[in-house]
């Protein structure tokens, strides 16, 4: 469960402080499917970074798990996003130097795996996304869609509780973006907690519950 | 140890993907190392002056030492012994050191202008050829000289018969001796000390490091300060050394530079390759990887680069070498790994240091962002 409580953000220093988030409390049950709404600059973005240990609140309490976010190190929160959170971002975000499957087993690779193990599941986690057979293919050679997908397997690579998407559609088709929607209805009815800033509301209606945000706080909210 | 393998995977793949920026970066880096051996000669070179000019008596035995090239150990020891005990007589000899630079396959030996009697006064054998007669003591007849039998002239087949070129003069070598007390490797009739000594003609032995090349064609070296008798010496040499302390003084001031602006140069390279990085590490940043194989990962990245173009520099240095001797006789070879591997330690540190205290603390999100936008 996540729960957030009079989260601020600032960015900057004196007159050029911008309050990206201006109190916001949330409270996420593990397993629901919650999508965020709201127009560009609104603080979504910085709303899911806090949400996945990427970045700091300047006030405000954060508890994942009964967990204190907050009061974690630099090392520990890394740790946390190791373990806990699989994160997907509009702009995929792939290794370019990277097959797919090289790109899916990277957070296990650091998480101490080793390669043959790296492999199978990689495998695995390829063929749960649709793209068995673009194993050993590099994300140049990726449609959008395509490369969207293996952020999505790489995101599940350390079998996280909370899937966390920024625009995972943003810079992809309809159609594709259908598609990546509908694996992540997917993989929340198999038990995973999505959060999802969309810009879509078509798509935002899909989700059991939808935030709406405006000039850093929550101003509606449908279940 | 799996995940080291993973991470030198990792920063190797990297590289290759990278390959423009990796290639231009590999030869920045490689001629990036050159210029610091080079300084680092420099300096080498300028501590050896100033232990010559510390040690005035013990100059000829230190300029020899340094000037034999490592292969001919055997030579240079029989050479060291030979010095050592010619300076054990030094005592009422003036004496002047001059700086010599080995090039390429030159040798070092001492040369004195002898009298009459220097033949008589050190006991000395003849081995091959004749001792110099009074006609070589004219003015006006033909130069000559003996070689002593365990200098490298001798050994290295310079015959009787042969000549040698001493500052632009031919002499003909007349006779080889075997003196366990001789002063020179070279003798020259005391006559035309002044033309191979450039001092005052009353000097009866003097010395004098010489280097000259394989084929026996002897290159001699000497300023116009040098000095003659002792007393007299002694305050020359003290306006000499003065000289040689003011060029180090220019000398240190140009190493120092040379190596300042390669180590700004190579720390900007490092810096704008952890700034084209940054991106690539917010991904891993994101996915939750540790600072310690970030770290690693990056050193690796850095390692992988920097390793083979410091072994490059080093395989091309003695090229480099010939070509900057070509512009400035005085470098010399043997200081460069030390100053290579310095200089990689050096930038290896800042960079690192660079990336530990200052890159993490920018968060991921932000950097990922400023990708994206
Ligand atoms: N790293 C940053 N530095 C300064 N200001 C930032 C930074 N990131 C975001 N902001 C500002 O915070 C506000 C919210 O940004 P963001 O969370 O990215 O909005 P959204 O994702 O809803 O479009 C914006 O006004 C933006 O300019
Ligand atoms: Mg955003």
């Amino acid at each position: 469960m996540i729960e957030m409580k009079e989260i601020v953000k600032h960015y900057g220093k004196g007159d050029n402080v911008t309050e990206a988030l201006k109190g916001i409390s949330l409270r996420i049950e593990n397993g629901e499917f919650t999508a965020i709404t709201g127009h560009s600059g609104c603080g979504k973005s910085t709303l899911l970074n806090i949400l996945g240990g990427m970045d700091r609140q300047t006030k405000g309490e954060y508890f994942c798990d009964g967990e204190d976010v907050s009061g974690m190190s630099e090392r520990e929160l890394a740790k946390f996003r190791n373990s806990h959170i699989g994160f997907v971002f509009q702009a995929f975000h792939l290794a370019g130097e990277l097959t797919a499957a090289e790109n899916v087993a990277l957070p296990l690779g650091y998480a101490g795996v080793g390669a043959k193990e790296r492999k199978e599941r990689a495998k695995v986690l390829l063929d749960r996304v649709g793209l068995a057979e673009k194993y050993k293919a590099y994300p140049a050679k990726l449609s959008g869609g395509e490369m969207q997908r293996v952020a999505i397997a790489r995101a599940l690579a350390n079998h996280p509780r909370i899937l966390l998407a920024d625009e995972p559609t943003g810079n992809l088709d309809h159609e594709n973006g259908e598609k990546i929607m509908a694996l992540l209805r997917e993989l929340n009815k198999e038990g995973m907690t999505v959060v999802m800033v969309t810009h879509d509301l078509e798509l935002a209606a899909m989700a059991d519950r939808c935030i709406h945000m405006a000039d850093g706080s929550i101003i509606a909210q449908k279940n | 140890m799996k995940k080291i393998l993973f991470l030198l995977q990792n920063a190797w793949k990297y590289i290759r993907y990278n390959k423009f920026s990796s290639i231009v970066l590999f030869c920045a880096i490689t001629v990036g190392f050159l210029f610091p051996m080079m300084a680092l000669n420099d300096v080498n070179n300028l501590l050896w002056d100033a232990r010559i000019s510390r040690y005035e008596d013990a100059a000829g035995i230190t300029i020899l030492k340094y000037l034999m090239p490592y292969k001919e150990e055997a030579q240079m020891e029989e050479a060291l012994k030979q010095a050592e005990k010619s300076f054990e007589t030094a005592g009422y000899v003036g004496m002047a050191q001059q700086l010599v630079y080995a090039k390429g396959e030159s040798y070092s030996g001492t040369v004195a202008a002898i009298s009459r009697d220097y033949l008589t006064v050190l006991p000395c054998e003849l081995v091959e050829g004749s001792f110099f007669s009074e006609a070589d003591y004219s003015e006006s007849g033909e130069r000559t000289c003996l070689l002593l039998y365990t200098t490298n002239l001798a050994k290295d087949g310079v015959k009787v018969g042969d000549s040698i070129e001493i500052l632009g003069n031919s002499y003909t070598v007349k006779g080889i001796i075997r003196a366990p007390r001789a002063f020179g490797g070279v003798m020259v009739p005391y006559t035309f000390a002044g033309e191979v000594l450039r001092g005052g003609e009353d000097v009866n032995i003097s010395y004098h490091i010489i280097t000259y090349g394989h084929k026996g064609v002897v290159s001699i070296h000497f300023p116009d300060q040098l000095t003659s008798e002792r007393e007299k010496g002694v305050k020359e040499d003290e306006e000499f050394f003065a000289s040689v302390w003011k060029l180090n003084r220019y000398r240190m001031l140009r190493a120092g530079i040379i190596i300042l602006f390669t180590m700004i140069n190579m720390l900007i390279l490092f810096l704008g390759m952890t700034v084209g990085e940054r991106y690539s590490m917010a991904v891993r940043m994101a996915l939750g990887i540790s600072r310690k194989s970030l770290f690693l990962e990056v050193l690796f990245r850095n390692l992988l680069l920097m390793l083979p173009a410091f072994l490059v520099s080093v395989l091309i240095y003695p090229f480099f070498c010939v070509f900057v001797k070509s512009i400035d006789s005085h470098l010399r070879g043997d200081t460069m790994l030390q100053a290579g591997l310095g200089g990689a330690v050096l930038i290896i540190l800042i960079t690192l240091a660079v990336l530990w205290f200052g890159f993490h603390k920018q968060g991921v999100a932000s950097m990922l962002k400023r990708r994206a936008e």
